[in-house]
């Protein structure tokens, strides 16, 4: 019999999947059962906590063969999930040539940046939600010009005020705190989001305003 | 036209921040890069404008950047913000507007010291009003 499981911050599609026995992330979200949950979370990347995702029954897969002869299965590669960064600066400009470190879980990446900005690493199973990233402005610099503590699988949708407060942080346009709360600091980063792209600047993150973020965001 | 006046430079961030990640879908991290920006009046909707090129120069060395005309946003009636990301933060300065057609090009501002970015020509001005040497061909 199906069950129901409640997301809490950290989770990500496939976590969830492989903790109740998947190997891949569509056998719960591609499911049936979940037709509403896709409309309600387009993105299965960026899921929130409190939702209720249906856990479909784990039916062994039956395959008839003939005996006294040698048959081949081929078992999938097993799904890998990936972080994938992009560094710009203000003007919109890769960070080309700049020195970035990455350390997550048992990985450290030390590399310089490509023409894209684009900084890509799969995450093997079990790899923390916790990162930290470093940014060197100049090569001879022993300390960095910037640290980020990454929190991964902690985006939320940016039809929540958290997911807006932690695109515009992470865009430049401090909102401050991403605590789902609106206040002073929250309302002049949206304006300043907005003012940016050339929005409406009400500091009201509306349905075009969200469009935006995910747009300028990447998701 | 020609109505700049430099806001706060601005610095990298020391202190970590916390930054929450999707995975699997693509992340953008803007770093404030240490540069300069600029207020600057001019529409950019102007046939004639669109190709200009906003060139500003550091006099002590081989560095300057390039900003197009097309490439900016007004944030306010006719004026946009100009982001010279990397410049350095001494020497002298000249913003050039380059029409990038038959007409020459002209100095917004010419031989500043970086100190003094900051007092330029804070008021609105109309074309008959801009002083002389703002208005001097590039030789």
């Amino acid at each position: 019999m199906a069950t129901q499981y409640t997301v809490v911050q950290g989770d990500t599609i496939l976590r969830i999947a492989k903790a109740h026995g998947f190997a891949k992330s569509d056998s719960i979200y591609q499911h049936a059962d979940n037709a509403a949950y896709r409309e309600l979370r387009p993105n299965p990347n960026v899921i929130y906590p409190g939702d209720i995702i249906n856990i479909p029954d784990k039916t062994p897969k039956v395959v008839r063969r003939a005996t006294n002869k040698t048959h081949r299965f081929v078992v999938s590669k097993p799904e890998v999930e990936t972080l994938k960064i992009k560094l710009q600066n203000k003007a919109g400009d890769a960070l080309q040539g700049k020195r970035i470190t990455l350390s997550v879980g048992a990985q450290d990446l030390d590399v310089e940046l490509g023409a894209d900005g684009l900084l890509s690493i799969d995450l093997p199973e079990g790899t923390e939600c916790e990162g930290e990233l470093k940014v060197f402005f100049s090569p001879s610099d022993t300390e960095p010009t910037c640290t980020f503590m990454l929190e991964l699988g902690h985006l939320d949708p940016v039809d929540e005020l958290s997911g807006v407060q932690a695109r515009c942080n992470l865009l430049g346009h401090d909102c401050g705190v991403v605590d789902g709360i609106m206040g002073s600091n929250t309302r002049q980063g949206i304006k300043a989001f907005q003012t940016r792209n050339s929005l409406e600047v009400d500091g009201i993150a509306g349905p075009l305003t969200q469009q935006a973020l995910q747009k300028a965001y990447g998701c | 036209m020609t109505d700049t006046q430099q806001t706060n430079n601005q610095n990298p961030q020391p202190q970590p921040m916390l930054a929450p990640m999707a995975i699997g879908s693509l992340n953008t991290l803007v770093i404030d890069v240490p540069g300069i920006t600029f207020l600057y009046q001019i529409d950019v909707d102007a046939t004639m404008a669109k190709n200009d090129e906003l060139i500003l120069q550091h006099l002590e060395s081989n560095w300057e950047y390039r900003i197009k005309v097309a490439d900016l946003t007004e944030f306010e009636d006719n004026w946009v913000e100009l982001f010279y990301p990397n410049a350095p933060e001494n020497g002298t300065f000249s913003l050039i507007q380059d029409p990038k057609d038959d007409d020459d090009p002209y100095y917004v501002f010419e031989e500043l010291s970086y100190d003094s970015l900051g007092n330029v020509v804070p008021e609105t001005q109309t074309p008959d009003t801009i002083p002389d040497e703002q208005e001097d061909d590039l030789p």
